[in-house]
């Protein structure tokens, strides 16, 4: 592999660090509000 | 959500797309400058974030509104994060180009100043929870913080540091590298958009289980 691919690959990887925390949140959110769900069905 | 999540993966792949095979490698700096357009478009979100949480802080304060509340910790947060994302992306750009990871040039500090503010404002919401004297002072500390904004935006023109201003002409760069900064832009808008909505919706649902 050429020094270009490590550059695109590393490009790729430093956008990978909002988009993994991105996810992260969702899923966590997603849970809580279950766990709202569960705590009070009315809502 | 997952729409959301979908609509910002097509338009990363796509602005990678352009960055990558569209905007022309730069003549003195090569490949290694393809950096900016990330760097550049997290900065404008790390404002954007900051300033967030400073005008809902003042609504906060005003008003004592636990949703004020909510969008300012979000803004913080979102800020921080992409202001990591600067402080990241900004020393790989330097290595090669200034030779070192890092320089005590102002821009660099005074970005890094407000890094330590908004870390210290996320952990200070984070020890109180949901403590009034938390949301209070979160709220002052975020004010305090945005101070720092102007000092590094215009860090540059008033201490001369070795920080290139970048959008400096019109003509400063060509139509496909303005083409790869605005997709980015929108990019990461656009990704700001969706971790701020979930991040205020999470904080209020916080909130109500906490009681």
């Amino acid at each position: 592999m050429d020094t270009s691919t490590f550059f695109y690959a590393g490009y790729m990887a430093l956008w990978l660090i909002p988009t993994i925390y991105l996810f992260k949140l969702d899923r966590r959110a997603t849970k809580m509000e279950d766990e709202l769900k569960k705590k009070n069905p009315a809502h | 959500m997952q729409r959301n999540l979908i609509l910002f993966c097509l338009l990363l792949f796509a602005d990678l797309g352009i960055i990558f095979f569209v905007a022309p490698e730069e003549r003195t700096q090569g490949l290694v400058q393809k950096i900016f357009y990330f760097h550049v478009s997290s900065a404008f979100a790390m404002y954007a974030g900051f300033i967030l949480a400073g005008v809902f802080s003042l609504c906060y304060l005003i008003k004592r509104s636990e949703k004020f509340d909510a969008y300012a910790v979000a803004g913080a947060r979102v800020g921080l994060l992409f202001c990591t994302m600067v402080l990241v992306s900004g020393p790989i750009w330097a290595r090669p180009i200034w030779g070192t990871w890092w320089t005590w040039d102002p821009r660099l500090t005074t970005t890094l100043l407000l890094w330590l503010i908004f870390m210290a404002t996320v952990l200070l919401r984070e020890f109180f929870g949901n403590d009034p004297k938390g949301r209070l002072y979160g709220a002052i500390l975020t004010l305090f913080g945005i101070l720092d904004i102007p000092l590094v935006f215009f860090a540059v023109k008033l201490w001369r540091g070795i920080h290139p201003t970048v959008l400096a002409t019109e003509d400063s760069m060509p139509a496909t590298m303005k083409l790869a900064l605005i997709g980015t832009n929108m990019t990461v808008l656009y990704l700001f958009g969706i971790i701020f909505k979930i991040e205020s919706r999470l904080i209020r649902i916080n909130n109500q289980i906490r009681g």
